[in-house]
């Protein structure tokens, strides 16, 4: 997480000193789904938000990165339907490349996600059994903007975020696509 | 007057002299059988067996090598008591005897343990014990506990070290220990290698037994209290006592000879032994096949049939640890001075005391030429619990006994002091019994007590147990004045040291006394099942527990106490988990992490605030 804040730093901090680079800030909300098919029948897909920040540093190609967070659902599970908690949050970092057409500027992007995944079981037996940990995503997908006005873009993206993890023995994919719609400002 | 002139003139005959030379020298042979002192006649012990007077003559003249190698089916030496004349037929409870049964389709038999090299007679009788606790109740019982224990006593009844309480431990109290893949017997064996292995409990388990009246009974895992003696079979079909005893109480250990050409099929795992007395063994007999095809076998028998018995090689060895003994092998199940015996337990959390002189068992007998006898033992009380029964040995298949329990009994008199206990009753089997009496009798710590029993073995005169050192056979019993005591008639004693001029100074009658409570049984069926218990990102593992009321059970139960330890800590770890309502039969042990092994003990509690025995789960 301080890797990804201090690469964002850098992002604001280049942006602003170099005039030729543009700055863009945008907040996105959407759904995502989930691979496992099993966390996906229990806790169900979700929502998330995605505030991110990027920069156009050299002709078509940006640079960004934002944080995840959001999806957080609670289940009835196992032998005894105990209510448990799942909370899936990442940072992720990303390389695009824009085609700006009039007022519209569609783009793809190719990026690295560290994400943190929670599980929690109501029952104090369970405590030990606790799941917090991180591990990395792979990210890819594609979106586009539009300009109404001359700095405030409306955009949409849709991307696939890859992470499998195994907390304990078991394989699980708490990946999945990301259909997201947002609003932002490009200075 | 007539016939009084025909004697007198008789007298002058010739012949009539010699009638009276024959009767008098048959009345001085019959003095050596069961003679008489006045009016009183003496006791007399029962005549050996032929091959334990074979073996001992043997050894008096310097012949004992010849033995050397050689195991008897459950002892080092041939079994003292002529056992053959016990060959009448008498009924247990079941009688409906199919074509074939098999304990281990009903749950019945514990797995075949490998004794390696030797031991066969202690694996012969765990498995008999372990199978009557089924399927109620699942035991390993240690069988180097019960073989260093016949092995020090060096010359005691097969059954001693159960009924005497000297056992049985459970495997882990004292596990079969082999020394470059060979058993060792006893402690001085084990004494002698204790550095080289690692022996676990050592000091505990390399305890001398030199003093059998002062052993530590806290690993005692149950109580035996009854065992059935079956008598050789008489022929090759005389199989019907074996089959019920089968049904009704569960494996029964036997003894054969395990040596011969083409003997074993091990294609087959089928055995027949048409008559080589050689490599004495002893196995648990776990069912039968009428039909078990006669062609099965390496030397044909003359027809079909077989038994089915667990030997002690290990569940790899013949099918499964099992194999088929025809009917009409010459030994199996046969031998004159064996016999077959199922050995029954009750929980070791009922009876508290035992009050004891024999405490290497039924190792002879003693009548009067009659089939009635009366013998006693006086114990002083070490216990303020209550006398609630007595045990002794039946010889016969028809037995009628009374039981009397006198308090404060003058030193000779057993039948003195007050009356405070009696019981009359029938047995109709062989064996080792405990009788309860009709009701419990108090005593205080050092109070003195009779035991007196009028026992008449129909048909067989030599009805009172006596436990004392025989040559070639026992060597370790002691008795002292003042603790036996035997009679004719109820009314003359004599004390057992010194009868005859203390011939019988180191015999005690095989009479024991209990003290106690109910017997308490611990929870039938206890199980256990692994559940996982799916979060999806991680599982939990549980322990799903299960147990019934134990049906033998008459005690009034009021919850029950779960323990729980690791798998490698020692059976003093055992910690409570929960205790839980009677009516209760389930409980889950949660938050067990994969490769988490646990062991679980449960005792029920009774309105007393009892515990029951344990019922264990060992994975």
């Amino acid at each position: 997480m301080r890797k990804a804040c201090l690469f964002l730093a850098s992002i604001v901090v280049l942006s602003s000193n170099l005039s030729a680079i543009n700055f863009s800030a945008s907040l996105f909300f959407g759904l995502r789904t989930v691979n496992d098919s099993q966390v996906r029948g229990s806790f169900g897909n979700g929502t998330v938000y995605f505030p991110c920040l990027a920069v156009n540093f050299w002709k078509g190609f940006i640079l960004g990165g934002g944080y995840e967070g959001g999806y957080s659902r609670t289940a009835k599970l196992g032998l005894y339907h105990e209510s448990s908690t799942l909370e899936i949050t990442g940072f992720e970092i990303f390389l695009g490349y824009q085609i700006p057409m009039g007022k519209f500027c569609p783009y793809v992007k190719l990026g690295y996600g560290s994400f943190s995944y929670r599980q929690s079981v109501d029952n104090p037996l369970l405590e030990e059994f606790k799941i917090d940990k991180n591990d990395m995503a792979i990210i890819y997908g594609g979106g586009i903007r539009f300009y109404p006005l001359k700095s405030i873009f409306l955009a949409g993206e849709i991307k696939m975020v890859h992470f499998s993890v195994s907390p304990v023995d078991t394989k699980v994919d708490l990946g999945g696509f990301r259909f997201l719609a947002g609003v932002g400002y490009t200075l | 007057m007539r016939l009084i002139n025909r004697i007198k003139i008789s007298f002058l005959n010739p012949s009539f002299l010699s009638v009276l030379l024959v009767l008098l020298a048959s009345f001085a042979g019959s003095f050596n059988t069961f003679g008489h002192a006045g009016n009183e006649k003496i006791a007399v012990l029962a005549p050996l067996s032929q091959n334990f007077l074979n073996y001992r003559q043997d050894v008096r003249n310097g012949y004992a090598s010849k033995y050397y190698g050689d195991v008897y089916p459950f002892f080092f030496a041939p079994y003292p008591q002529d056992v053959s004349y016990s060959q009448h037929p008498f009924i247990l409870g079941t009688t409906n005897v199919p074509p074939s049964f098999d304990l281990r389709s009903e749950g019945r038999m514990t797995p075949s343990k490998n004794q390696h090299t030797s031991g066969c007679g202690a694996f012969a009788a765990m498995g008999s014990l372990e199978s009557y606790l089924m399927p109620y109740e699942f035991h390993d019982f240690s069988e180097q506990n019960c073989w260093d224990f016949w092995v020090d006593a060096d010359g005691s009844s097969m059954d001693s070290y159960f009924v005497s309480w000297q056992g049985p431990w459970n495997e882990e109290d004292e596990p079969w220990i082999l020394l470059n893949n060979t058993a060792l017997y006893g402690s001085a064996s084990k004494m002698n290698v204790q550095n080289v292995l690692d022996i676990p409990n050592d000091k505990e388990n390399l305890r001398s037994r030199t003093n059998l009246m002062d052993f530590d009974k806290s690993k005692v895992r149950k109580h035996v209290q009854n065992v059935l003696y079956i008598p050789p079979r008489s022929s090759s079909l005389d199989n019907d006592l074996i089959k019920q005893a089968l049904m009704t109480y569960g494996a029964v250990s036997t003894g054969l000879y395990s040596n011969g050409p083409n003997v074993y099929d091990s294609s087959t795992h089928s055995f027949y032994n048409p008559g080589y007395p050689e490599g004495g063994h002893a196995v648990a007999i776990a069912g039968w096949d009428d039909n078990y095809d006669r062609n099965k076998f390496s030397i044909k028998p003359p027809g079909n049939g077989a038994f089915i018995a667990k030997n002690s090689g290990g569940p790899g060895w013949g099918d499964g640890g099992y194999y088929y003994i025809s009917y009409y092998d010459a030994y199996f199940a046969r031998m004159a001075n064996a016999y077959s015996y199922v050995l029954t337990a009750d929980p070791a959390s009922g009876l508290t005391t035992i009050y004891q002189y024999d405490p290497y068992g039924w190792i002879t007998r003693m009548g009067y030429g009659s089939d009635t006898a009366w013998f006693a033992n006086i114990f002083a009380a070490t216990s303020a619990d209550p006398l609630v029964a007595v045990s002794f040995y039946t010889a016969a298949a028809l037995n009628y006994y009374e039981i009397y329990v006198y308090k404060d009994p003058n030193p000779d008199l057993p039948r003195s002091g007050s009356l405070v206990a009696q019981k009359a009753g029938v047995i109709n089997a062989l064996g080792y019994w405990t009788i309860p009496l009709a009701s419990s009798v108090t005593v205080v710590p050092g109070q003195k007590f009779s035991v007196v029993v009028k026992l008449q073995t129909a048909g067989y005169s030599y009805p009172i147990p006596v436990e004392m050192v025989l040559e070639g056979f026992c060597k370790k019993a002691t008795a002292n004045r003042g603790q036996s005591s035997i009679s004719q008639d109820g009314t003359s004693w004599n004390d057992l040291t010194l009868y005859q001029s203390g011939r019988y100074a180191t015999a005690n009658v095989c009479l024991k006394a209990f003290a106690g409570y109910d017997p308490f049984y611990p929870p039938a069926n206890f199980a256990a099942e692994r559940l996982e218990n799916n979060f999806i990102l991680f599982k939990e593992y549980i322990d799903r527990l299960s147990w019934d009321l134990n049906p033998n059970d008459k005690t009034n139960i009021v919850n029950y106490r779960l323990y729980k330890k690791g798998k490698t800590d020692p059976e003093s770890a055992y910690a409570l988990i929960k205790e839980l309502p009677a009516n209760t039969f389930t409980y889950d042990v949660r938050a067990l992490k994969k490769d988490e092994i646990c062991h679980y003990r449960i005792v029920a509690v009774d309105d007393r605030s009892r515990e029951s025995d344990p019922a264990d789960i060992k994975k």
